[in-house]
């Protein structure tokens, strides 16, 4: 059996060597999967996607503390047959989680700041550590040179080295097991897929039709980049409207101005677009925009197509979209092949 | 074969069955190459069970150059490369000095080399605490081998063997992670009694830089006029109490052309302290080097070990000439004066002569004289 705080530390670090024990021990039958498993696995891997940390706070309970740690081999099994660019996401989720929960517990903690967290998981990797003093910490150059990371702060030749060790500071010691984190789980994907149940092949597959668009969504808006030419003929017709002075209804100006909200257009070149319209008034187009993108309480939805199509914007008779943003990701991702769904690989 | 090599074979035959070679360590894990006159190798991928059998290949065979790999494998003959079974690898840096115009390597030179490997050492072990395990030998021609051979640093891996070259060689160095950067106007660096190893090391050299050198030097790397920096390089104390407290002293006024003077110490400061090693050969594991203690057929001397406490004394242009005196008639090129076994000889302009053997042997194995029968 193991204890409560082996739990909540292979939870947080799900790839230590105490939650490999855990992971083996338990002995996950894949065949017959707990829902809770898999819903768990599932928001790791929309973790991945976002590449941002994941750090539930799980109160005490060992069931639910066993059901993160096993949800993190299935997470690895799944994104195994996803494309291999997620490999990294996944190991740069698991690196930063690695580094909030170290920063919360060693460095920022209001509680109880202490060394302990940052010692033990360094322990757990079979890393000497010394204490030089409450803020420096050192351990073996060979032990440092055992992986490199891609971060020029953490290079050999900018660290204080002296009789064969090397001197690092809380927050460098932090970014080096952080870095440490996403080496080994990087390392350990894909995982061989072959004896995979089928259904786990199945469960990927959703898992990432359904995480996909919502990335390609978020990564859309991160970037502002825009493609007209991808448009739905509908909002096309609109946007060149706009673009070339002409007069658009009401519900016409309402659709184009929630699509480019929704698929990520800046608020403010959202207002200009409408600067050439007759009518222009700055002031109101801006009252608008910011209430239909969520200023008063609810942020509005382009219309769907039925609703275009009744209104009289679509013209296409075969076009089996059910939405004009929808159709927009769709096309993106179209036009950016690399991001696929791996068949290959089973 | 000409008769030049032939003679050399015969020569080293005969010093492989008076002396026997100790090295490599464990030479059944390591894969084993050897040349022939004018090439260094011509054959690799070859193995031997021990050093009796090495030995006994080096007294009947003779090749002109030997060497082995810094790798050790499960089975060290075997081809290609991935079928030998990496399972580790020695640290080696190579240090050579470059020909002069000449076409020749002179004395100087090589001893610029050990200067150079001595530093390597310090640095292995007071820094990298490799203390276990380093030698040193002459490389036979122009140069010096640093290994270190021991479990703790076998299983390094090519990355990290790079961050090492690095760490030697200054690549990457980033200034403001080790302490020295600009704020506002001021640019700071760290105190003595906070860093270690390379930062230290840099430190000091910018301390021993600005308190020892003339001003028009200084000027000149800094890249500002003199009048700039005189007054202020009159009281040259302050700018090391300035630097013990943390602070490089303004040099004047002007924060960007200060910046860019400090910069400059600071680039001039890395140029000197990186050793000068190559990265590519340093990390190759799959490379074969000359077997310590034996012939170069580039000069006829032995690649000397050495213990690197007596390096101040070794000349490798005495301690590792191993031939006799007996005289060899020779018809020598030209070539300039050198000096082996404390002896000078030359210059030579294509003339007749009859050396000792040792300097004969140097220079056919140099390919700058000939043999010739006197009757």
């Amino acid at each position: 059996m193991f204890s409560e705080t082996e739990l909540e530390f292979a939870q947080k670090y799900p790839f230590s060597n105490t939650a490999k024990k855990i992971i083996k021990k338990e002995d996950l039958d894949l065949e017959n999967l707990p829902e809770s498993i898999k819903q768990a696995a599932k928001i790791k891997i929309g973790h991945a996607f976002s590449q941002t940390s994941y750090t539930p706070k799980i109160i005490g309970h060992k069931d639910s503390l066993k059901d993160e740690i096993l949800a993190f081999p299935l997470a690895k099994i799944l994104i195994s047959f996803m494309p291999d660019s997620l490999f990294d996401k996944f190991a740069s989720s698991v690196r930063e989680t690695t580094k909030n929960y170290l920063q919360e517990e060693s460095v920022s903690g209001k509680e109880k700041k202490s060394l302990e967290p940052l010692l033990d998981l360094a322990q757990d990797l079979n890393l000497k550590v010394s204490i030089e003093d409450e803020k420096i910490l050192s351990i073996n150059v060979t032990d440092f040179l055992d992986f490199v990371p891609d971060k020029k702060d953490l290079k050999l030749v900018n660290q204080q080295v002296e009789n064969g060790k090397i001197f690092l500071t809380l927050n460098d010691f932090i970014d080096f097991l952080s870095e440490k984190s996403f080496h080994l789980v990087l390392e350990s994907l894909p995982v061989d897929i072959k004896q995979i149940p089928l259904e786990l092949k199945k469960l990927s597959k959703e898992i990432y039709s359904e995480l996909q668009p919502k990335f390609v969504k978020k990564h859309f808006k991160n970037t502002g980049k825009i493609k007209p030419e991808l448009f739905p003929d509908c909002m096309q017709n609109i946007y060149s409207q706009l673009m070339s002075g002409k007069n658009v209804s009401h519900f016409g100006r309402f659709a184009i101005a929630t699509f480019l909200n929704q698929i990520g257009m800046p608020k403010e070149n959202i207002v200009q677009m409408f600067s050439k319209t007759p009518n222009w008034n700055e002031k109101t187009t801006r009252y608008q925009v910011e209430m239909l993108s969520g200023k008063s309480g609810t942020e509005y939805n382009a219309p769907a197509c039925d609703k275009m199509r009744s209104a009289g914007f679509c013209t296409k008779t075969h076009c089996n979209e059910k939405h004009p943003v929808t159709y927009y990701f769709n096309q993106l991702k179209k036009t950016s092949k690399k991001e696929g769904f791996n068949d290959k690989r089973s | 074969m000409t008769k030049e090599a032939d003679f050399l074979k015969q020569k080293f035959s005969e010093y492989y069955s008076k002396n026997s070679v100790n090295y490599p360590s464990e030479p059944e894990k390591r894969e084993f190459g050897v040349g022939d006159f004018g090439k260094k190798i011509v054959k690799r991928h070859m193995s031997f069970s021990s050093l009796k059998n090495f030995n006994q290949f080096l007294q009947t065979k003779a090749p002109l150059y030997v060497s082995a790999s810094n790798a050790y494998y499960l089975y060290p003959d075997k081809r290609p490369m991935e079928a030998k079974e990496f399972v580790g690898a020695d640290l080696i840096y190579e240090f050579d000095a470059e020909k002069d115009k000449n076409g020749w390597i002179s004395a100087q030179a090589v001893e610029e080399t050990k200067k150079q490997a001595l530093k390597l050492i310090k640095i292995l072990e007071n820094e990298l605490g490799f203390e276990e395990g380093i030698e040193i030998n002459f490389s036979g021609n122009a140069g010096y081998h640093v290994y270190v051979r021991s479990d703790k640093i076998n299983g390094i891996p090519q990355k990290g063997r790079l961050e090492i070259v690095d760490y030697l060689t200054l690549e990457g160095f980033d200034p403001a992670f080790n302490g020295f950067f600009m704020d506002k106007k001021m640019f700071y660096c760290p105190k003595k009694e906070n860093v270690k190893g390379l930062t230290r090391r840099f430190l000091i050299f910018l301390q021993n830089f600005v308190e020892e050198k003339p001003v028009d030097e200084i000027a000149g790397f800094g890249g500002v006029r003199i009048p700039t920096i005189e007054k202020i390089f009159n009281d040259r104390k302050k700018i090391i109490e300035k630097m013990n407290s943390g602070i490089l002293m303004p040099v004047t006024s002007n924060a960007k052309r200060n910046k860019k003077f400090w910069t400059a110490l600071i680039e001039h400061a890395k140029d000197e302290l990186s050793l000068n090693i190559d990265r590519q050969t340093s990390i190759d594991l799959k490379k074969i080097v000359r077997v310590p203690n034996t012939l170069h057929g580039s000069t006829g001397l032995l690649a000397k070990t050495f213990s690197p406490e007596k390096a101040k004394e070794f000349d490798p242009f005495t301690d590792s000439v191993v031939f006799s005196d007996a005289p060899v008639n020779v018809l020598i090129k030209n070539v300039p004066q050198f000096k082996l076994k404390q002896q000078s000889f030359g210059p030579f302009k294509k003339e007749e002569k009859a050396l000792p053997e040792f300097a004969a042997i140097f220079l056919i194995a140099k390919g700058k004289a000939e043999l010739i029968d006197k009757k």
